[in-house]
């Protein structure tokens, strides 16, 4: 998620850390008594950006490793998501299916019991388009 | 004074971070993309085709019911499954 971290390797930042505190200790060797000021103050300020940076590093693991988690169990959702809709599709078409016969039945009961001829008022017939509206 | 500032801005805003975590948002089921069928109007004053009407229209209502329940199920057993994803 930092950039800086998809650039360069993680191992270099450990390498910065260890070329701080080399350069540190550098300073105490004799031939670089002359400049122990500067190898300790250059020693100290790269020991300390470089802890920094893998403290940085450390958070940026620790995001991306959680983010892996969260996508893992996104994806599991996702297929029982899927699986919910298709339980649902089922469901509903057996049940469309089953008013029909239902309904067909009841058509059937109907043209075979009923025999009588009588009319119904057209006031009836027009109340009940009425409420369909 | 104010270079330190805008360091401590730059360095605060390095901090921020997005989780690249992609979940889709849930597909309806097919069935529930259709809509309720319209009532049938009754055409015929004799009563064997007006109870034939009524019972069709019975039909629509009974499948237009069924629809209503299924988005309520769809609804609770996605959010369960969204609220497991936030636990």
């Amino acid at each position: 998620m930092f950039l800086i971290f998809k650039i360069f390797p993680d191992w270099l930042f450990y390498a910065i850390v260890l070329c701080g505190i080399i350069g540190f200790f550098a300073s105490y060797w004799k031939p670089l008594r002359l400049y122990d000021e500067i190898f300790k103050s250059i020693g100290i300020l790269v020991t300390v950006g470089g802890i920094y940076l893998l403290g940085m590093l450390y958070a940026d693991n620790t995001w991306k490793q959680a983010a892996l988690a969260l996508q893992t169990k996104a994806n599991v959702i996702a297929v029982e998501s899927k699986a919910v809709n298709n339980t649902l599709n089922k469901e509903l078409s057996n049940l469309k299916q089953q008013n029909k016969e239902k309904i067909i039945g009841i058509s059937e009961y109907i043209d075979r019991e009923v025999k009588t001829t009588c009319e119904l008022p057209q006031e009836v017939l027009n109340a009940h388009n009425k409420a369909i509206k | 004074m104010k270079y330190l500032l805008t360091i401590l801005t730059l360095v605060l805003a390095g901090c921020t971070t997005v989780v690249p975590v992609t979940a889709a948002w849930p597909q309806q089921p097919e069935e529930l993309k259709e809509s309720c069928g319209l009532l049938q109007q009754a055409s015929s004053t004799q009563v064997t085709e007006f109870t034939k009407t009524v019972i069709t229209n019975y039909e629509q209502y009974h499948n237009c019911a069924a629809k209503v329940t299924a988005w309520q199920t769809w609804y609770q057993q996605q959010k369960q499954l969204y609220e497991e994803l936030t636990k």
